[in-house]
């Protein structure tokens, strides 16, 4: 009877993906978008589409990651990028155009800066795993910020150097703040099997997740090894998240903000939480992604959207003592 | 008492031809000791010039001996034209701007520090804190050539160069009646290529749609304002004939970038090869600093929109055929 909310969330997707479709810098005007020809096919078909479904694939796949690593962490205020996947994912793509930029070997890889995105993510998280692989939860979460500082750091020497070079780069924005713009399908299709993997596994897995989050001991009671099981859900989280980064740059705070609404809505045990995270992480960036992509005149990036929303919700946790509670748990 | 007469007149008239050559003499003497001081007074100028439009202005009228420091950019321009000789012998490279590097400033004990507003503006107070007079221009905002005529009048009156000015400005006039056309080729000027497809561009009321218009274009962005970040629907609605696109760190890697740009088959620039790369040293300068040198960028884009210009604009071309030298005056 409780999963008498996802109707309508389910709803509020189904309505939010249509109805964005038109929105954007062009805007396509609607007896166009049920007969779309010209320009407005090709808008359509090779950027619009891709973009508002690859917005919820993204949005379902940070809620959900953020929702289970709060669990497994037994903290409000965990993320996705708690392991410096963010950090190291955009140290590889600005790496790569620094490669460029000084004409240095290896330079080509700026072709492919993406998946140099994709490898570092993954190699911060694994730096992050082996620091903290002894030392439990918290380690994981220490090992996670060092790395994050260590990443942040190079990105911004590299950046300095950048833009000595090239005065006229922008800043990275890309990057550093996100920005979903997908064209074409391929990395549709790569999202879409990354976010069913997670959503799969995490329902299918709810009841274990919920165990290891309650403490210990009672995992282990009920044969469980919590520390081997919260390693292997850190490694598939970053796995997504590192290509989410590697897509479309850091887009911050959904994974704290969703789960922690999503919780009010559905209830805080992973087998609700996972699927409405889900829905409503989904919802969320396809209309954060409308407001940022040019909507206003102007392009914005998503993560200056998504911190805005952001920031009633963390005074709110902190506020209401959740963040202690967590962090005693 | 005839004889006496006459010979006292005849006494009088030596007399007197005695006092005017002693006078004139006494005043030659007076005058050439008066003016030898004055024509020691050589002004004491040491110019610290921190903005290549600023750089431009200062050589022109004639200041290139004094400048005593100047910025990096600067000094790329004046390398990339062969003028660097146009500069004081000793002249110090400053590679940081801005922030401004005060304590190097300081050191090169200069009478006046020029900047561009934009640049050293929040800097100000700083700088003369430290005890530097300081001028800024806003030439690199600078909506058309009148607002970069008149900086050039006042930075002139600081130094009483308005004789020079004058012939600056004429000189300015005269290339750009010279190379001014009319037509309606409507054009897209890119800045800036992300990874994803979005760009930067010019926007009206800024010097690169100025420069546009002279040559005879119509700026594809023209109701946006600034330099907007835009997303590739765009450019596939306004579809302009031509497209000019700064080099992205290199000429590969552009066009590379262009050649992956959605639907680029399908609009007009690209199937009627009409697609132009800037390299990003003169052909690039000349178009995004505003100051003398920007007469030539309305000859280079009048080339591009005539299909004269090859389809890589570098900077051999530009000199050899635009034959771009900076005046003195």
């Amino acid at each position: 009877m409780r999963q008498r909310y996802l109707l309508p969330l389910c709803l509020l997707l189904g309505l939010s993906l249509p109805l964005s479709l038109p929105l954007g810098e062009v805007r396509i005007p609607l007896p166009t978008l049920f007969h779309p020809t010209g320009v407005y096919w090709i808008i359509l078909e090779r950027i619009r589409l891709p973009t508002v479904i690859s917005a919820a694939l993204i949005g379902a796949s940070l809620s959900v990651s953020g929702a289970i690593m709060q669990l497994l962490l037994r903290n409000p205020l965990m993320d996705p990028y708690v392991t410096g996947t963010a950090a190291g994912g955009a140290f590889g793509a600005v790496l790569a155009y620094f490669l460029l930029a000084f004409n240095l070997p290896l330079a080509w890889i700026s072709y492919v800066a993406p998946e140099v995105a994709f490898a570092f993510a993954l190699l911060s998280t694994l730096i992050t795993v082996l620091i903290g692989r002894r030392s439990g939860v918290y380690g994981l979460v220490v090992g996670g910020i060092v790395v994050s500082y260590l990443f942040s750091s190079l990105i911004t020497v590299l950046v300095t150097l950048i833009q000595v070079r090239f005065p006229q780069v922008p800043p990275l924005e890309f990057w550093l703040l996100g920005e979903v713009l997908v064209i074409g399908w391929v990395k549709v299709t790569v999202l879409g099997a990354l976010t069913s993997l997670l959503l799969v596994l995490g329902i299918r897995q709810a009841r274990r997740i919920d165990l290891a989050s309650i403490s210990d001991e009672m995992s282990h009671a009920a044969g469980l090894n919590p520390s081997r099981f919260r390693v292997l859900w850190i490694g598939l989280v970053s796995l997504v998240t590192a290509y989410v980064v590697s897509t479309v740059g850091i887009i911050g705070f959904l994974g704290i903000i969703v789960p922690h609404v999503a919780k009010r809505i559905g209830g805080g045990s992973a087998t609700h939480l996972i699927p409405s995270s889900a829905i409503l992480g989904a919802v969320v960036l396809i209309w954060s992604n409308v407001l940022s992509n040019g909507v206003l005149g102007m392009v914005i990036p998503v993560t200056a959207i998504t911190s805005i929303l952001a920031t009633p919700v963390i005074v709110y946790v902190l506020v209401s003592g959740s963040a202690r509670e967590g962090a005693q748990g | 008492m005839d004889t006496l007469s006459n010979t006292m007149n005849r006494f009088l008239v030596y007399g007197l031809i005695a006092v005017v050559v002693v006078a004139a003499l006494a005043s030659f003497l007076y005058f050439t000791q008066r003016t030898s001081p004055q024509e020691s007074r050589v002004p004491h100028w040491r110019i610290v010039s921190l903005a290549p439009s600023d750089t431009q202005i200062l050589i022109s009228l004639g200041l290139g001996k004094y400048i005593v420091g100047v910025d990096y950019y600067s000094y790329q321009l004046l390398q990339q034209i062969n003028s660097t000789g146009l500069l004081s012998h000793n002249v110090t490279v400053l590679s940081q701007i801005s922030p401004p590097n005060v304590s190097g400033i300081l050191a090169l004990k200069p009478t006046l520090v020029v900047g561009e507003e934009g640049l050293l503006g929040s800097y100000v107070s700083d700088l003369q804190q430290a005890g530097l007079k300081v001028y800024l221009t806003n030439d690199d905002y600078a909506p058309n050539f009148s607002v970069i005529e008149a900086s050039i009048k006042d930075l002139a009156s600081l130094f009483n160069r308005t004789g020079e000015a004058s012939k600056l400005v004429a000189w300015m006039n005269s290339q750009v009646s010279r190379f001014q056309a009319r037509g309606n080729t409507t054009l897209a000027y890119i800045l800036w290529i992300n990874p994803d497809h979005s760009f930067y561009t010019v926007g009206s009321g800024n010097f690169v749609n100025y420069l546009i218009q002279l040559a005879g274009g119509s700026n594809a962005f023209y109701n946006y304002s600034g330099y907007p970040e835009l997303q590739p629907d765009s450019l596939i609605v306004r579809n302009p004939q031509v497209i000019v696109a700064q080099e992205v760190y290199n000429l590969s890697y552009t066009q590379y970038l262009l050649h992956d740009f959605p639907a680029a088959n399908q609009l007009r620039a690209f199937s009627q090869g009409r697609v132009y790369i800037l390299s990003e040293d003169l052909p690039s300068s000349i178009l995004n600093e505003p100051g003398p040198l920007s007469v030539y960028g309305v000859a280079l884009l009048q080339d591009v929109m005539g299909g004269s210009a090859p389809q890589y604009l570098n900077s051999t071309w530009v000199e050899e055929h635009l034959n771009v030298t900076l005046p003195v005056f």
